[in-house]
């Protein structure tokens, strides 16, 4: 089995409106592994969305994570700071939108656009200094942390208190000592964080004052020697001090000169003919298919080992699609990405996905892998996605599935998929569906499959497609085997 | 043979930016002609930017056509006047041309003849010069005559004519004003074709609302208390309700979600079934034009570059961008996927410089855009 990559864990996510607390996402857990694409497939308003940006950390700003964790390296994304969030999205993670034009800015040039977060991720030695007094920092902050949660629970506790006639002094005495523990605890973090903090920004002043010196040096070397040249000589000395100049600047941060030929170089890497003079142009000079290729460059800029690909073809026409799914699975490739993607396409999904996850109302309802999904799908959901899309061959009426998604702020008691289930039974309006089993790799939330269920085959038009696709893999493996 | 409901004949439609210097002529639809039959469905299919929508948008009468004709019903609705202008400025030009030639040719004769001769030469040349003179005039006459005939057309809206077509948007959230109910929307072509008793608008907008699966209690709502798939049905019930022979569907489907598109694309199936209605269908999906349409036109960069019937385009797609269109369709089969080899197109292939490409049938209802060394190589790919 390969490694981890990412984990999450009964993550439930609430959006807070004037209505009630829209219940997003809803207990959800899957692992991601390493350098395989997820696929997260659902209707608008699923929740695979929502899923995909509490990863990144850009829920947007009514939205609270009601319990759960998301597990990358080491770290629980739901709990860490923002300041945290903006070195893992400039180095680790990135992430490519569903509208390239709107996720542009259409006044400013392409050139500024891609190079704008490596300058801004590129301060060397200030993140040297802020990485060297990471483990000191996360202290101090996890333990103002608890302190608050303290205070909380006290709050709690005596409004509990007040009104269950409890004893409030004891409760209060008993909090106040752990408060002053913990506060005692918090004063010398905060100071063992100081001085970390010191110490990193003399060490790397004292390396980086090092390193003048030794640039000050070389120049001056080279200027003496172009001191005696003749007029000729003197250009290159020229160059080479610049050069010399330039270089020490980079060891500082990440210079515009850098940013620049690291952004032709991505530009050329996802397949923009004439990078130089595209650097010079806006968003609206570039055709739909190019602008998403700007947009990946932009996340490519960082470095990102995982990529979240948000409906990334959606708005864009079949062959452009095509190219952009070619360019997706090519970078994965190359650079040994993992790729968490979404998209309601299932044609798309069977071009990328390793392993498919499927969503319904704020829950995953079937996962497994890309052949599992298409060939042996268990969920009356995954059933009518399947069905509801015409394929090459399809003639007869499609089927359409009946009835709306759940209203997520009162989400039903039982399976959320019950009311528009053709297959749905009394219990699946009671309670929901554990997981259950089907292979190691392939679960699925649905009552049909427990043992004193009746036994559902899937309908007719899904049987059919999977014999014709089976008769079409038998076919194409014995025309390769004869020739 | 079904009767034809629809002609395109030759239509452009050029789009001009800039001036001076600055003048950019987009060819957004370039020399297209086809002929849609009563009761099909015809798909119109191509990447962003070929000119699909844009054709829809002449045929309906929303841009004013720079050249060619459309003719719906049997009368001829719309049609552009460049092409003629063009042609009359050519015949011009030629005139000017030849009589040019004329005179220096007898310039030629009279330096060397004698003196006697000349008044004879110059007689001669000179009712040759006449003759070219009236027969241009009588042509450029002839041209001349059709140019207001045209722009008549064009200019005349006749309702009882253009009111049996209609238009379903793409965008069903940027398409309905979000400041009148669904009552207002769909009674406004009503309204506008001269409809005012209130009783009779109140009761077609409840029959078409049920006709496409929505209850007359929505009719006072407002659009945005609808999903998507429901705002879309709003948008075919306003453009059913003035009872139209023939719809031109642009992407209705593209913007909507898979479960919502099969609804949409069961309602219109069952409203081409009921009421036999005609259906230009423009999408970018292949695979849902293939379901759906009965012919299918493929589009590239304002040319119609190969139409045939849905089974024979998939079947034997010869055109280069068609193969290469077909061969980016995405199937919901992971295997096929895999082993899936995308054909590139590149225009480049074409060698157009002195053998010109014309549409041309190759097999019955199989036509093609291509020149004669181009063809006699389909042709052998069709054995």
């Amino acid at each position: 089995m390969p490694d981890i990559k990412l984990s999450v864990k009964d993550l439930s996510i609430s959006f807070k409106t004037p209505q009630g607390q829209v219940q997003a996402v809803r207990d959800i857990s899957f692992d991601l592994y390493q350098k395989e694409t997820l696929a997260i497939v659902g209707e608008s308003g699923s929740g695979k969305s929502v899923t995909s940006r509490s990863i990144m950390g850009i829920l947007a700003g009514n939205a609270t994570i009601e319990s759960g964790s998301i597990i990358y390296e080491d770290e629980d994304l739901t709990k860490i700071r923002e300041e945290d969030f903006h070195k893992l999205r400039g180095n680790k993670l990135g992430m490519i939108f569903q509208d390239p034009l709107s996720s542009l800015n259409p006044i400013m040039k392409i050139g500024k656009q891609i190079t704008e977060g490596m300058i801004i991720n590129g301060k060397h030695l200030k993140n040297k200094v802020k990485a060297k007094s990471h483990p000191e920092r996360r202290k101090y902050l996890n333990l103002r942390d608890a302190l608050a949660k303290e205070q909380a629970a006290l709050k709690e506790a005596l409004a509990n208190a007040k009104e269950e006639g409890g004893d409030p002094a004891a409760l209060k005495a008993a909090s106040k000592a752990k408060q002053a523990e913990l506060k005692a605890q918090i004063k010398q973090a905060k100071a063992a964080y100081v001085a970390a903090k010191k110490a990193a920004q003399a060490e790397v002043d004292q390396e980086w004052a090092d390193k003048k010196k030794e640039y000050a040096g070389k120049i001056q070397a080279v200027k003496e020697k172009m001191n005696a040249a003749s007029a000729d000589q003197k250009r290159g000395y020229r160059q080479e001090i610049a050069q010399l100049k330039e270089e020490l600047a980079r060891y500082k941060q990440v210079t515009k000169k850098e940013a620049r030929e690291r952004a032709l170089e991505v530009m050329r890497e996802v397949g923009i003919p004439e990078p130089e003079k595209r650097l010079k142009q806006y968003p609206f000079q570039f055709s739909g298919g190019m602008r998403q290729r700007i947009v990946i460059a932009i996340a490519l800029t960082a470095d990102p080992d995982l990529l979240i690909c948000d409906e990334p073809t959606t708005a864009l026409d079949v062959t452009i699609q095509a190219q952009i799914l070619e360019l997706i699975n090519r970078l994965k490739e190359e650079r040994n990405l993992t790729v968490i993607f979404i998209t309601h396409d299932l044609g798309v999904v069977a071009n990328m996905a390793d392993r498919v996850a499927v969503m319904y109302a704020g829950k995953i309802v079937e996962i497994g892998t890309s052949e599992e999904i298409f060939y042996d799908p268990k969920h009356p959901y995954t059933w009518a996605l399947l069905s509801s899309m015409p394929d090459l061959s399809s003639r007869d009426r499609l089927f359409s599935i009946p009835g709306t998604p759940p209203n997520m702020l009162y989400p039903p008691k039982g399976d959320a998929f019950a009311d528009r289930n053709e297959y749905a039974m009394a219990i699946d309006f009671e309670e929901q569906p554990p997981y259950f089993k089907v292979s190691d790799t392939h679960y699925a939330a649905t009552w049909l499959l427990h043992k004193d269920a009746p036994k559902v085959k899937p309908p007719q038009v899904i049987q059919d497609r999977i014999k014709a696709m089976k008769n079409r893999t038998k076919d194409s493996t014995q025309s390769e085997a004869r020739n | 043979m079904a009767e034809t409901i629809l002609s395109v004949r030759n239509l452009k439609q050029h789009f001009t930016t800039g001036i001076g210097r600055n003048k950019l002529v987009v060819k957004a639809v370039d020399d297209v002609s086809f002929d849609i039959q009563k009761g099909e469905v015809f798909g119109l299919v191509g990447e962003s930017g070929c000119g699909k929508t844009t054709t829809g948008r002449t045929i309906i009468k929303l841009y004013e056509p720079t050249d060619g004709e459309v003719y719906f019903l049997g009368e001829r609705i719309s049609a552009g006047t460049i092409g003629l202008k063009n042609q009359i400025k050519e015949e011009k030009r030629k005139a000017a041309q030849t009589i040019r030639e004329l005179k220096a040719e007898m310039a030629a004769e009279l330096e060397g003849a004698d003196a006697s001769q000349k008044a004879s030469i110059e007689q001669t040349y000179q009712e040759k010069i006449k003759a070219v003179e009236l027969e241009r005039d009588a042509v450029v006459k002839n041209l001349k005559r059709d140019i207001p005939k045209r722009k008549e057309d064009t200019a005349k809206d006749d309702r009882g004519v253009l009111n049996k077509m209609q238009m379903i948007f793409q965008d069903p959230i940027a398409s309905l004003n979000p400041r009148m109910t669904v009552k207002e929307i769909i009674a406004e072509g009503l309204r506008i074709s001269g409809e005012s008793k209130e009783k009779v608008i109140q009761e077609k907008v409840n029959d078409v609302l049920e006709t496409v699966g929505l209850l007359p209690e929505h009719a006072s709502r407002y659009p945005h208390e609808f999903s998507g798939g429901q705002r879309q049905r709003i948008g075919i019930a306003r453009a059913l309700v003035v009872n139209p022979e023939f719809i031109i569907a642009d992407e209705p489907i593209s913007a909507l979600d898979v479960s919502i598109q099969a609804q949409v694309i069961n309602l219109l199936n069952d409203l081409r079934k009921d009421f036999g209605i005609t259906i230009l269908f423009i999408a970018h999906d292949l695979s849902v034009v293939k379901y759906f349409a009965d012919r299918i036109g493929v589009m590239y960069y304002g040319k119609l570059v190969e139409l045939a019937d849905k089974d024979e385009l998939f079947k034997n797609p010869l055109h280069p961008y068609t193969k290469s269109l077909l061969s980016a369709v995405p199937l919901p089969d992971p295997e096929y996927e895999r082993g899936r080899q995308r054909i590139k197109y590149d225009p480049t292939v074409h060698d157009y410089s002195s053998d010109l490409p014309e549409l041309h049938e190759i097999k019955k209802g199989h036509l093609i855009y291509a020149n004669q060394a181009e063809i006699a190589a389909y042709k052998q790919e069709l054995k």
